[in-house]
């Protein structure tokens, strides 16, 4: 059984369609991301499902339930993380644990989930104290509290520097090792490929691409990049002709030689190595990125 | 039942750590009332009303009665003594002054004279300045008219007046208008709780809603309770204030009129766009209401132009209806008919907050 199910999901604001015929499923056990950038309609999407706002039309079933319908049931089941949501400022780590804890059935030792999310010494810390990342940890550790197989996080690190941002995706690998669903949205490139098994890259309101990251980017990014240590521009023309090569870029004493067919490039590269005068020690292979994939499917970076 | 109980005792927790709040809601009633009682504790109008009962028809007691009213401290009273006691009992006077009908001529045979002094001792300090100056005056009127010394016995009578000091009609006040604030107040944790999205947090786990308002409004009438406490605490040991009303009336109406109050705050927390807003529409409330209604000073002391705003303010009844209960005021409106304009305003407020609370 799917643990989401959306189909052709519309939602709109006025004249702004923020949902625009969405449809996606994600399978039990897998990580999924909603990719795409501020005001794609990710937050919206997931707003949906965990209940909190009405669509106008799609079906949407999340656990086996109707979120418009059960909202209770379903509310039961998961766990959620909203973007920018302060806690209770002067309530300590702990005591947010504890209360949130009192709204499910059942929940899990307050114990057991600060040591997941390694928030043991601070567990008497009042939250205003609590740092960017720590805050988010604490948010991480509420989305378990109830056990629940599906777990919503909405921009998840956002705001982090990179090292809270690193302590924060162990967490996330750490429910996927469990078996959990994830559903994230971010628009991080570097997060989603690292985290997600699938993703969905989104912009206004509408699905432009979903697959594994790694199928998406051969998909439309076929293109590999060698990268060779270049000290002049003198070789540019010659690296230029070689076969299968589309264009050279030259930066900071390194030519990034693009190229359709990688095989065939390098064996030319290595061919011709010592006639161009090219050396070979840091001579590295680039794959293309997310980023490449939304650049190439919108003309326009994510951060725009 | 177990998340609302949670949820309440974690509110009141937040509560008791917000210092700021806590100066505000507790201390701050309690040093109003002490400022206001101090400074008006005791009526020290610029004149001491001294009541004068003459008996006697003679010479001696025209004079005392020329000196007295000469006497700029006094706001001197000449009536019957039936009059000038009855008053001195309802606090109206701070002195009465009994020249006996045997005065002149117990004088002219050199014979030791008593003059009667009745001395209201609740207003002790008064009390004490108005006999010295009655015996000070009585003995130079007798030495001008006998040339001896000493012809007069002066005989004290206490009278423990039930009159109405000002910090009576204040400290109920004072109950008053903190309830009132406490529920004016009664929506910024919440306001606060939905500019942070916590009140969305909240929103996606399967507490209800009824479960969030409920628990802040437990925690408000809790501390309303802790700060009537204080403060009639603080009013009976420091003002001796006698409280003449049951408790479980006076608790009663403090949480009727919390309740009032904390609709009004509500329906405020649902107009106000975030929480800083809601502070500057709450204190343009707050701050006519606090001189506009009868909390503070009686409607007697407002200029004739204002009555009618005092009449439509909530806060003149709830004050009305407190004076009433503890210290048996006279009443502006009837118990019943405070409590009926409060439901009708706590009815109002509720179904319009109702209507306008946000939850994001």
């Amino acid at each position: 059984m799917a643990a989401i199910v959306v189909e052709n999901l519309q939602k709109s604001y006025g004249d702004l369609r923020a949902v625009d015929g969405l449809s996606f499923t994600v399978e039990e056990g897998e990580v999924f991301g909603l990719l795409g950038p501020n005001g794609a309609g990710k937050t919206t999407t997931v707003e949906i499902l965990i209940g909190l706002r009405e669509r106008d039309s799609g079906r949407v079933e999340v656990t086996g339930f109707d979120p418009a319908q059960e909202g209770d049931a379903v509310k039961a089941q998961i766990g959620v993380q909203l973007q920018q949501t302060e806690l209770f400022p002067l309530l300590s780590v702990e005591e947010i644990l504890h209360l949130f804890a009192s709204f499910y059935h059942d929940s899990k030792p307050v114990a057991e989930l600060l040591e997941l999310v390694g928030l043991q010494e601070r567990r008497k810390a009042k939250y205003r104290h609590l740092s960017g990342g720590q805050k988010q940890r604490l948010s991480l550790a509420l989305t378990l509290i109830n056990d629940p197989e599906l777990v919503f996080l909405d921009e998840p690190t956002t705001g982090l520097d990179p090292q809270a941002r690193r302590a924060l995706w162990n967490i996330v690998e750490q429910m996927r090792a469990q078996g959990k669903t994830v559903l994230l949205t971010t628009h991080y490139m570097e997060e989603a490929e690292v985290l997600c098994r699938r993703v969905a890259v989104i912009d206004h309101g509408k699905i432009l691409a979903l697959g594994a990251p790694r199928d998406l980017v051969d998909q439309y990014v076929p293109e590999r990049a060698i990268e060779l240590p270049l000290a002049d521009h003198s070789a540019e023309r010659r690296l230029e002709s070689l076969p299968a090569v589309t264009h050279v870029d030259i930066t900071e004493g390194f030519a990034a030689i693009h190229t359709t067919d990688l095989r065939e490039s390098l064996t030319a590269i290595l061919e011709k190595s010592e006639d161009f005068a090219l050396s070979l020690d840091d001579l590295r292979i680039q794959r293309g990125t997310l980023e490449d994939v939304f650049l190439q499917l919108t003309g326009r970076t994510i951060r725009e | 039942m177990n998340a609302l109980w949670t949820l309440t005792y974690y509110s009141g927790v937040q509560f008791a750590r917000d210092k700021v709040a806590l100066f505000w809601t507790l201390a701050f009633p309690v040093v109003l009332m002490v400022i206001i009682g101090f400074a008006f504790g005791e009526s020290n109008s610029a004149s001491m009303p001294v009541g004068l009962v003459v008996l006697d028809e003679g010479p001696a007691g025209q004079t005392i009665t020329q000196v007295l009213e000469g006497i700029e401290l006094f706001d001197l009273t000449i009536g019957s003594g039936e009059d000038e006691l009855a008053a001195l009992g309802k606090g109206d006077r701070r002195a009465v002054v009994i020249l006996p009908d045997n005065l002149s001529a117990a004088w002219q045979r050199r014979e030791v004279a008593t003059i009667g002094v009745h001395l209201d001792t609740s207003q002790q300090q008064s009390a004490g300045t108005a006999l010295s100056i009655v015996q000070q005056v009585v003995e130079g009127v007798q030495r001008e008219f006998t040339q001896q010394p000493s012809l007069v016995a002066i005989e004290t009578h206490s009278v423990q007046a039930e009159h109405f000091r000002p910090i009576d009609y204040i400290a109920p006040g004072i109950l008053a208008l903190s309830v009132a604030q406490l529920g004016l107040f009664g929506a910024t944790t919440l306001v606060e709780q939905r500019q942070q999205r916590l009140l969305r947090r909240l929103q996606a786990t399967p507490i209800s809603r009824w479960m969030v308002l409920l628990s802040n409004i437990v925690v408000r009438l809790a501390i309303a309770l802790v700060q009537t406490g204080i403060l009639l605490g603080v009013a009976l040991a420091l003002f001796r204030i006698q409280v003449v009303g049951s408790w479980p009336a006076i608790i009663g109406i403090v949480v009727f009129g919390t309740l009032a109050f904390i609709a009004l705050g509500f329906l405020l927390g649902g107009l106000a766009p975030n929480a800083e807003a809601l502070i500057a529409i709450v204190q343009m409330i707050n701050f006519p209401m606090m001189f506009l209604s009868g909390a503070l000073f009686p409607l007697d002391f407002m200029p004739e132009f204002l009555r009618p705003v005092a009449v439509v303010l909530p806060l003149t009844y709830l004050a009305d209806i407190l004076r009433q209960i503890m210290v048996d005021a006279t009443p502006y409106a009837t118990v019943l008919q405070g409590m009926g304009v409060l439901l009708l305003f706590m009815v109002a407020s509720a179904l319009l907050a109702w209507r306008s609370f946000r939850w994001e």
